[in-house]
């Protein structure tokens, strides 16, 4: 049998590898999890995606770090800068969405969106034919959800979003759900049916990567740490005796006598 | 020790709020992503929970709808001295505080939802609106946690719309807009989904008047498929597509259903300020007890 070895450093070399992989197994179950969880009516409305990879999540940070700027949201900037970090330092990301919110309401008049006795304030704010929600023109959409959406849905998705947590927190794998992840996400086509997108990264790591963040971390992150040493110590070596023909002391200063 | 097949029940029922304060724990402990809303929540089983029953039956009384069937699932338990342990789940989601600016409501930023919201409070078939998304995204999430403790004490668990609808009449949550409620037990293997306390009622002719029923009324395009002379007929006849008209379906006013509607709201404004003070007197009398 071969021998499956896990270590936590170097990122992305064979043995953290091998404990990726079972994050991916823990994505999955999370996944299966959110489709059982309890919704209005037992209506099946909750599409799931796994992104998986260096490349694939970079990407994802990209762009939550674009969305950071191009929203033009002031009080959530750094919010969107912090969370792309997470995304870097996780293993794997599941994407949880609700295709129904937007495009076929519960219907039931229930009042959560509106206050009202009926879905009109829903209908009224789209393009309707044939009493059908048109969602063919997606330029209509200003902010980063394109609402009003069906708040009987918006509940049964936190059901399905609460069960992949809750899976999560059964196999002890590190997890929580961010917007800023679900948008970017569903804008980059993961659970692309979907209006409003959950991300729920998940990671294997001794510290909990989502949790205890600092001021400016953005900049001030394990990754960007690294990667400062690397640069300043480069730059410290510079210069350097040849070691072959100089020995150099290890004793207290005035007790050189043995060195040559 | 030694407790008796009976003793052993009941201390298993006695339970149910232990596990009920578990469910609480893990409502409060669950993620957010704004992290910013207050559930609110409380227990209540016993007597204290019979206005809520009694509401659930005069709302369902005439419709033979939900809150008719949880009427009778809760009165069949309550009858035979295991009432569930209802935790209710509450939280006020009219107002954004989290200034995300999503959209998922439809304005464009917090503030001009929060304006609409305080100009156009109301009340709809379950809930105070309107909602902020994230709020309720919020709440869907503590409520699954709710669901997801007590089926790790694999306890007979269901989650009500209609009981939180009761209980946000019957005010008992105040200064909330949406309330879920979550029965724990009675133990049986099904209570809520197999629903043992309709099996009497649930006939032939019943299921023929009543499911069917609303099932061809719910589902037209389902069960009028036809071009045929059924009855109801959206096509008027053989070659429906001959038809001058393009309008296969007419709305008509149901009056059975509109009679019912329209006697609904007066029986129950005329009960729920009775129902509404025996709830404040059941919180009076159990303030600061701690459930003891």
């Amino acid at each position: 049998m071969p021998r499956i070895h896990i270590n936590e450093w170097p990122p992305y070399a064979p043995s953290n590898q091998n404990s990726k992989d079972c994050s991916l197994i823990a994505a999955k179950l999370m996944m299966n999890a959110a489709q059982t969880a309890p919704v209005t009516g037992g209506v099946d409305q909750i599409e799931g995606e796994i992104v998986y990879g260096h490349d694939e999540l970079d990407d994802i940070a990209r762009k939550m770090e674009e969305l950071a700027y191009s929203l033009g949201n002031k009080t959530k900037e750094d919010q969107w800068k912090y969370e792309a970090v997470m995304v870097r330092e996780s293993d794997v990301m599941l994407f949880l969405g609700d295709y129904r919110a937007k495009e076929t309401p519960m219907d039931s008049g229930c009042g959560i969106c509106s206050g009202t006795i009926d879905c009109g304030y829903v209908y009224e704010r789209r393009r309707v034919a044939a009493g059908q929600i048109d969602i063919t023109d997606r330029s209509l959409c200003k902010t980063a959800i394109d609402g009003p959406l069906c708040g009987v849905r918006i509940i049964d998705f936190g059901h399905c979003v609460g069960s992949a947590l809750w899976m999560a927190k059964t196999l002890l794998v590190d997890c929580r759900p961010f917007l800023t992840m679900g948008i970017a996400g569903q804008k980059m086509g993961y659970c692309r049916n979907s209006e409003i997108v959950v991300g729920l990264p998940i990671a294997t790591t001794s510290k909990n990567p989502y949790v205890d963040i600092q001021l400016d971390y953005h900049v001030f992150n394990m990754e960007k740490i690294i990667d400062s040493v690397r640069k300043t110590y480069i730059i410290a070596r510079q210069a350097g005796p040849d070691y072959r023909l100089r020995r150099l002391s290890r004793k207290p200063a005035g007790d050189e006598q043995e060195d040559e | 020790m030694y407790a008796g097949p009976e003793d052993s029940k009941n201390m298993a029922y006695e339970g149910l709020v232990d596990v009920a304060k578990h469910v609480i724990q893990a409502v409060r402990h669950a993620p957010q992503i704004t992290g910013r809303l207050e559930v609110k929540t409380a227990i209540v089983t016993g007597e204290d929970l019979l206005p809520l029953i009694e509401f659930l039956a005069l709302v369902g009384e005439d419709n033979e709808a939900v809150p008719w069937m949880d009427n009778l699932t809760y009165r069949k338990a309550y009858d035979e001295g295991k009432p569930p342990v209802v935790v209710l789940m509450g939280a006020d989601l009219t107002t954004s505080t989290s200034g995300w600016n999503c959209g998922a409501c439809g304005f464009a930023t917090c503030a001009e939802f929060n304006k609409h919201s305080k100009l156009h409070r109301g009340m709809g078939m379950q809930a105070f609106g309107p909602s902020c998304m994230l709020n309720t995204l919020e709440m869907g999430i503590a409520c699954d946690y709710a669901c997801a403790a007590a089926s790790k004490y694999d306890i007979e668990n269901r989650i009500h719309t209609t009981v939180g609808l009761s209980a946000l009449h019957l005010e008992y949550l105040e200064d909330v807009s949406y309330i879920l409620g979550l029965s724990l037990g009675p133990q049986e293997e099904f209570w809520y989904y197999n629903r043992p306390a309709l099996t009497e009622i649930w006939t032939k002719e019943f299921n023929d008047s009543w499911t069917m029923d609303k099932m061809r009324t719910l589902f037209s395009t389902m069960f009028q498929s036809f071009s045929g002379n059924f009855h109801p007929a959206i096509k008027s006849y053989d070659k429906w597509w001959d038809a001058m008209t393009q309008d296969f379906v007419s709305v008509t006013p149901d009056e059975e259903l509109n009679k019912i509607d329209e006697e609904l709201l007066p029986k129950v404004i005329a009960a729920a300020p009775q129902l509404r003070e025996r709830v404040k007197a059941i919180k009076a009398r159990n303030a600061g007890k701690k459930g003891e």
